[in-house]
């Protein structure tokens, strides 16, 4: 039975096929103390784990679970965990909640605040969480959604598991992530590349309980013992699940992929996946402003995420270039005034509207910096060289998500490549192949050899820096014109609404809609600024 | 037991017994004075803690948030433009948080060190006390550190002196024009008075510190502070500072790090000043290895800037609550304007035990 406070949060076991019947494992029963595998797309049903599948797992839950120690809610599974092994004495607890700025009042008592607590258990202080729970907060509920993701060193990777039906499902690992007929499925439908996901990753980390907002007691009901809860008190805020966990988690799945796709001479196996991470945006994390939505219209200027103008984090980070983007604004009262005309408001979809947006003010996507990470190690791996990497971002670079454009060029990756030599090989083989396939003067494989040409003169970093700042100034002019911050809202709602279609998008009030989303969803951003 | 004289912070041995006193009264003297609001009103949920017998349900809350300078993190991106703004001057190191890079030959980073303490503090020995101030100036930041160093010819301590006024020669103590105890002391007081704004009680940090006038919203300590605080009153409580009053480093994480011979990075951290769990002082620097600061990385990239680790290092203040649900205080109406808290009161007018507080 899934958890009807968190309908969509357990892992979708449902197949996609909607003739192919009821959810198997919806209602049946599992063998209570024994460790089921359901890798979705490859399991048809879960099944108990072998004994050389059970031997094989090297993570700290397995290692509890070999025990025979089935512990079924939060409270238990922590009361485990104190009683090693797996050795995890160091605990901290976060708390998400995409409603988690609502007070509680009679009229919003019905409005599922989806408040999330995220469990952290390391070796030591200052250490990686070697394993995280995900739940709700019933710690002693048995039915409640309850997942666990542990990293397994030996294997290099993190492993996914749920306690659903009574006992413990694993789900894959992070390779089961990166293909078919698993890429997508279960628990990868949010953990998109096999990663820790933390989708609100940079200040102000909306939603998340943290030093610029906290999620307050006052959004519990009067009453609620959950208050006085040691987790409750002692949560701490997403500026450090940021630094302490996401981050590191990410750094540390990437490195382990990286050793295990290139061998000792180079060669690089699966490099479609890892190329897909800069050609296409697999997943996004959210970004905003720093600035409470409702004090916008008081404000002279809100300065807005260069991320959501151009790849800034790649430009400036991994491909080395070095310019400096001005921070671009749009009036306070124009932009609020831009908010009420386009009718923006949060919408659980159950009843509970509200004008405006999240607390704070444009929450928009932006480029995941689990792809970023990606495009960082293949450039230090010398698998990519930055020059190419420049010229592949620099296709349809206005609009850093969702870009069809850059993502048609996956059509020419080769299957593998020879890493070295400051990404030589690749250097020698992409260009070609993407010439070989340029048909229309306009098309991205023509954008990108005019990119291309030239690049290899030692002042092509200066030139491509000198383009992205007139072209920042060129959208700073627009923000400044009549229908500036319109504009900028409209682009904005398409993303959102584009951003809502993924599987990423679990809860209604993650992001604010309007009436006419779908109209600007294929909105796109020109190098004059222009938005159409 | 009610609170009888506040310990210095940190819990630090530095004063005679005759200073540890005037420190108090000092201190005294400033929660008293942040008992009143920017209009003359009270704050009535504020209170000094000498002398108080703390409630059954008195609580202490743990107040945190990042080192690193938030306006930084919001105009640059993560990566070596923000490091770099960052290690540029201590002025722009505003999160109660400073530091100094020590290089080797070569440019690798050898030593980074921190400070939280108060300027305050500093005034009063190095005034008080001169020959104690510069042993740990030379303990601390550098033996080459001379007397004519830190002080005026007449013997007056200079707080920005040429081994507290950079990020490449040392850091004894705060200097960035915000970070003073004095502005804790006011945040905690500050934030104790709820604020309403047309009928609606106000709940979010950014609008409580516009309407209280506190602090600076673009900091990631201040608001947060403010905020905690504003909580803990409309929780109907009575809230003052935890003694020693004072700003802590509170930690350092080391996820994602790697040394060249898999070390264990936390190794390297020493808190040199303060007591178990009032950290006011710290160092990163590598001992007993073959290797330097800078050739440990973070997330992949070598240590190079200060600033690195100092996005890595979390704050911390302590707020003390009793008498949840018994205060009968109302929210008020936003100040149009600040007439400035009290003080700065000069620390170096009540060395004498005897001499009144000077303002």
């Amino acid at each position: 039975m899934a958890d009807p406070a968190f309908p969509t949060r357990q892992y979708p076991y449902r197949h996609p096929d909607p003739t192919a019947g009821p959810d198997p494992v919806a209602t049946a029963p599992l063998a209570a103390g024994v460790l089921h595998r359901f890798v979705v797309g490859v399991d048809p049903a879960p099944r108990p784990a072998t004994a050389e599948e059970m031997a094989a797992l090297q993570d700290p839950l397995a290692a509890l679970l070999r025990q025979g120690r089935f512990p079924l809610t939060l409270r238990a599974l922590l009361a485990a965990l104190d009683e090693p092994p797996p050795a995890l004495p160091v605990q901290d607890q976060y708390m998400v909640g995409d409603g988690g700025q609502l007070p509680w009042t009679p009229e919003t008592a019905g409005v599922s605040r989806q408040l999330r607590v995220v469990v952290t258990r390391s070796r030591s202080a200052g250490a990686e969480a070697d394993l995280l729970v995900s739940t709700s907060t019933e710690f002693d509920s048995e039915t409640a959604f309850l997942q666990v993701i542990g990293w397994d060193g030996p294997a290099g990777v993190f492993r996914y598991y749920e306690r659903r039906l009574g006992t413990w499902i694993v789900a894959g690992d992070s390779f089961d992530a990166l293909a078919a007929p698993s890429r997508g499925r279960g628990p990868f439908d949010s953990h998109v590349n096999g990663s820790l996901v933390m989708k609100e990753l940079k200040l102000p980390w909306s939603h998340w309980h943290s030093q610029n907002a906290a999620i307050r007691p006052d959004v519990l009901a009067p009453g609620d013992p959950f208050r006085d809860d040691p987790i409750w008190t002692s949560r701490r805020g997403g500026e450090s699940f940021e630094v302490e966990v996401a981050r590191p988690g990410l750094f540390r799945w990437t490195t382990s992929r990286m050793n295990q796709v290139i061998d000792r001479s180079g060669a690089v196996a699966r490099l479609p996946e890892l190329m897909r991470q800069v050609l296409v945006t697999t997943t996004v994390n959210l970004v905003s402003t720093g600035t409470e939505a409702h004090l916008v219209e008081q404000r002279s200027a809100l300065e807005i995420p260069t991320t959501f103008f151009l790849d800034l984090d790649a430009f400036l980070g991994p491909l080395g270039l070095l310019f400096e983007p001005p921070i671009l604004r749009v009036g306070g009262p124009a932009y609020a005034a831009a908010r009420t005309a386009l009718g923006l408001r949060l919408d659980d979809g159950a009843g509970f509207t509200q004008p405006g947006e999240t607390l704070f003010a444009f929450l928009v996507p932006e480029r995941a910096l689990e792809d970023q990470v990606v495009v960082e190690a293949l450039v230090q791996r010398q698998v990519l060289s930055s020059r190419l990497a420049t010229c592949l971002l620099m296709v349809d670079f206005p609009n850093p998500v969702y870009s069809r454009r850059r993502a048609s060029l996956m059509a020419y990756v080769p299957e593998t490549i020879r890493a070295g030599d400051g990404g030589t090989a690749l250097d020698q083989v992409l260009p070609k192949a993407i010439e070989a396939g340029a048909t229309a003067a306009d098309g991205p494989e023509a954008e990108f050899l005019g990119r291309w040409e030239g690049s290899d003169e030692p002042d092509f970093p200066v030139r491509v820096g000198q383009r992205l700042v007139g072209f920042l100034a060129a959208c700073q002019a627009r923000l400044d014109g009549p229908e500036g911050a319109a504009d900028l809202l409209k682009l904005a709602q398409g993303r959102r609404r584009r951003f809502r279609r993924s599987t990423l998008a679990e809860f209604a009030l993650t992001v604010p809609r309007g009436p006419d989303d779908d109209l600007y969803e294929a909105l796109r951003l020109h190098e004059d600024g222009s938005v159409s | 037991m009610a609170l009888t004289e506040f310990s210095a912070p940190g819990n630090l041995t530095d004063f005679t017994a005759a200073e540890a006193a005037a420190w108090s009264r000092f201190l005294s003297r400033a929660f008293d004075e942040r008992r009143q609001d920017g209009d003359g009103s009270a704050r009535e949920q504020f209170f000094n803690p000498l002398g108080v017998e703390l409630a059954p349900d008195a609580a202490d809350r743990a107040i945190t948030w990042s080192a690193f300078p938030r306006r930084i993190t919001l105009s640059l991106p993560a990566g070596p433009a923000r490091w770099r703004a960052a290690d540029r001057g201590r002025d722009v190191q505003d999160e109660y948080c400073e530091w100094s890079v020590e290089r080797a030959a070569g440019g690798k980073v050898k030593r980074v060190t921190f400070t939280c303490e108060g300027p305050e503090y500093w005034r009063f020995l190095a005034n008080s006390s001169p020959d104690t101030a510069l042993a740990l100036y030379r303990e601390h930041v550098s033996p080459s550190v001379r007397q004519e160093d830190l002080f005026t010819p007449n013997g007056r301590y200079i707080e920005r002196n040429r081994w507290n006024n950079g990020t490449a020669t040392g850091a004894m103590h705060l200097i960035q024009p915000n970070n003073t105890l004095l502005a804790e002391i006011e945040l905690a007081a500050a934030g104790t008075v709820q604020r309403q704004r047309g009928g609606q009680l106000l709940t979010t940090e950014q609008e409580l510190i516009e309407c209280s006038l506190y602090g600076e919203p673009t900091r990631n300590s201040d608001p947060h502070i403010g905020g905690e605080v504003n909580a803990l009153a409309r929780a109907g409580a009575n809230v003052t500072l935890q003694n020693p009053v004072g700003l802590y480093i509170d930690g350092l994480s080391t996820a994602g790090w790697s040394t060249p011979d898999s070390a264990d990075p936390q190794d390297f951290w020493r808190i040199t000043r303060g007591s178990p769990g009032f950290a006011v002082r710290a160092a990163y620097e590598v001992m007993g290895h073959d290797y330097l600061v800078g050739d440990i990385t973070i997330l992949g990239r070598p240590i190079e800037f200060g600033a690195q680790i100092v996005e890595q290092i979390t704050m911390r203040l302590t707020g003390t609550a009793h008498q949840f649900g018994q205060s009968t205080a109302q929210p008020r109406a936003c100040l149009s304007s600040f007439a400035g808290a009290p003080g700065p009161l000069d620390v170096t007018q009540i060395i004498s035990p005897t001499q009144p507080p000077h303002r």
